[in-house]
């Protein structure tokens, strides 16, 4: 790949995917400069480390959304590594007037989201993490594989897990509701 | 695209851009690397030569004639390899393309003597293939033979042959 096609290539992964990753951050983040600067983090880290992604291996999807949990998980921790990405960014960009009331009404459009991610908390972490990303994030079972770095045999047991594990969370609340 | 993601855009393009390129080059650069590497560890066996290219894009192919009397062949379009064997035979060579197989049975009957009369030249860019035509035998054809090797690259392979022998293919010998 030539340098020009490198760079309309990532454009093109860049513009299929930053709103599912932004969105994916206004999940978990009801601050909309740190759903910026995450998703900012996440194509950073994205750009750089491109010249790894192999679409033979899976979608730049699962590529991005597993880089997207890295991201999430650096914040979380603090960890050294996300503040020299943050740097390596050119520091934190303030949001203008505009792409804050952007951010807030797609933080709003999550609220849906929110909710079963606070319910799908009882769930083990990979078993939480592929529901949303299939039934959220909108991934295919085998890009959602890419992103949590398992086999696509052991995303398809997760899956099928999950969801009977949420049926029986459901059933029993219905029945407490009747009780009540 | 939302102003917030068109600013963005426009923040990863400014800034890091400049990083993307030098990463792809460094790549390039490893991946000319391997690829020279492998060159060290072209084999002349029985008049056979072999040598594979690891990456790289190829465009095109040259035939250039030196003042020693050889032809340099220099394919950079791997995909258009039969057509520059012939600009061989525009000038005068013997040679052929025939198909590199894992199951190729059919052996010919490779001269021996006199030896490197096919030389391979690896650069970034390009397969260089000189041919010595005075140390072509009579009754001597260069057979040229290609395929995808391992990877995203090329395996190239060639020798000289009795005409009234060729082989069908040549022997795929790299690793899988």
């Amino acid at each position: 790949m030539r340098d020009h096609e490198a760079l309309a290539a990532f454009e093109r992964v860049y513009r299929d995917n930053v709103g599912a990753i932004t969105r994916f951050f206004a999940r978990r983040c009801t601050e909309p400069q740190l759903v910026a600067d995450l998703t900012a983090d996440t194509f950073v880290r994205a750009i750089t480390s491109f010249h790894t992604f192999d679409d033979a291996k899976g979608s730049a999807a699962g590529w991005l959304f597993g880089i997207a949990r890295h991201t999430f998980a650096a914040h979380l921790e603090h960890t050294a590594r996300s503040r020299v990405i943050v740097r390596k960014a050119g520091g934190r960009r303030e949001l203008d007037r505009d792409e804050l009331a952007e951010l807030e009404a797609r933080i709003d459009a999550e609220q849906p989201g929110r909710v079963l991610l606070e319910r799908l908390a009882s769930l083990p972490e990979l078993e939480r993490e592929a529901v949303e990303l299939v039934h959220l994030g909108g991934l295919a079972p085998k890009e959602a594989a890419v992103a949590l770095g398992v086999p696509k045999g052991a995303m398809r047991t997760r899956l099928y897990r999950a969801m009977a594990r949420l049926r029986a969370v459901v059933e029993q609340e219905a029945r407490a509701d009747e009780q009540v | 695209m939302s102003r917030f993601e068109d600013n963005l855009w426009a923040r990863l393009e400014r800034e890091q851009a400049p990083t993307l390129l030098q990463n792809m080059a460094t790549q390039r650069r490893k991946r000319t690397a391997r690829w020279m590497g492998a060159a060290a560890g072209v084999a002349v066996l029985g008049g056979v030569a072999a040598a594979t290219y690891l990456g790289g894009t190829p465009p095109a192919y040259a035939v250039v004639d030196n003042p020693d009397g050889s032809v340099t062949l220099t394919i950079r379009e791997i995909q258009r390899f039969e057509e520059a064997t012939a600009k061989l035979r525009d000038r005068g060579i013997p040679a052929i393309a025939v198909p590199l197989r894992r199951d190729c049975a059919q052996q010919g009957n490779t001269l021996h003597d006199p030896l490197n009369a096919v030389e391979f030249d690896l650069s970034p860019e390009a397969f260089n293939i000189k041919i010595l035509r005075d140390r072509i035998p009579a009754g001597g054809t260069v057979v040229l033979a290609t395929d995808k090797a391992r990877g995203d690259g090329w395996i190239i392979t060639g020798g000289v042959y009795g005409s009234d022998q060729l082989p069908g293919c040549l022997l795929d010998r790299s690793p899988r």
